[in-house]
């Protein structure tokens, strides 16, 4: 497994033009696909220049939002979405962002997320914006390196 | 014959582990691994349990717990609300993975929190403290 918090790697020096990321796409909107995905996304974490406790905050809020889209996007759990989590060249800031191509069921009375998900994501992002069109839903979460 | 199913190469086999211990009419539920969609229904199978034997007091103890998620969240917030009057209900609970969510979503006024078992445990409501 990828050490904890090592250091940008040194080849990024200079060597491309693109930001350090890490994606999947196709994935299929089922619940077992999440734990994998979380250890992924742990792992991606750990090599940025986020804090141990950002870290903490970017997998639990990365979990809540793919866990909705499983729980939401699709009716029959046919569907699959996008992961992408990206550093900018600086390390200052990274992005994290959850598409789907659902149409969200109605949302309940508790809203999305069975109530507290959302709420879960606004307090432990720096930014967090959903944004729903007929076509998908696509989470972006965004913290600034402490 | 039985042949395990094909996993992914990263796929590692957390879980949640509860142990429950009874003292007299308290019931301490000491948690560790993650709590997620898959397996906060463990947890509140454990739960449900015990309170069915109407302990005075229930103590979930998340101290080993890395990982807790709005899944796990409504399993504790589902718990208050079985124990009701009958139990008292508390969570130890500390730091980013536990308590930060807990406090992040409000559940901080459904239970009492406690950093520490011992103390969710010496605690006495209105009584004078040692």
């Amino acid at each position: 497994m990828t050490d904890r918090r090592s250091p940008a790697p040194k080849h990024d020096l200079g060597s491309s033009p693109a930001a350090e990321e890490w994606s999947r796409a196709g994935i299929p909107a089922r619940v077992e696909e999440l734990a994998p995905l979380r250890r992924q996304v742990q792992a991606w974490a750990n090599s940025t220049h986020l804090s141990t406790a950002q870290v903490g905050a970017l997998i639990l809020a990365t979990y809540e939002a793919m866990a909705n889209v499983v729980a939401h996007a699709y009716a029959h759990g046919a569907g699959v979405f996008d992961v992408r989590a990206a550093a900018t060249q600086d390390q200052r800031t990274v992005t994290v962002t959850v598409t789907d191509a659902g149409r969200w069921k109605t949302p309940s009375a508790q809203g999305i997320a069975g109530g507290r998900g959302l709420p879960l994501m606004r307090g432990l992002a720096d930014y967090q914006e959903v944004h729903s069109t007929a076509d998908g839903t696509r989470v972006t979460l965004r913290w600034n390196c402490a | 014959m039985d042949t395990p199913e094909p996993r992914a190469v990263y796929e590692q086999p957390e879980g949640v582990n509860v142990h429950v211990e009874w003292h007299d009419s308290t019931v301490v539920l000491g948690v560790s691994g993650e709590i997620d969609i898959v397996t906060a229904p463990q947890l509140q199978e454990a739960v449900q349990l015990a309170l069915q034997n109407t302990p005075k007091r229930m103590v979930v103890d998340l101290l080993g717990v890395s990982f807790l998620a709005s899944a796990g969240l409504a399993v504790l917030a589902a718990g208050a609300e079985l124990a009701g009057s009958s139990t008292e209900f508390r969570v130890v609970a500390e730091g980013p993975a536990t308590a930060r969510p807990i406090t992040l979503t409000g559940l901080s006024e459904n239970f009492s929190i406690f950093p520490t078992r011992a103390e969710a445990l010496a605690f006495e409501a209105g009584a004078p403290t040692r």
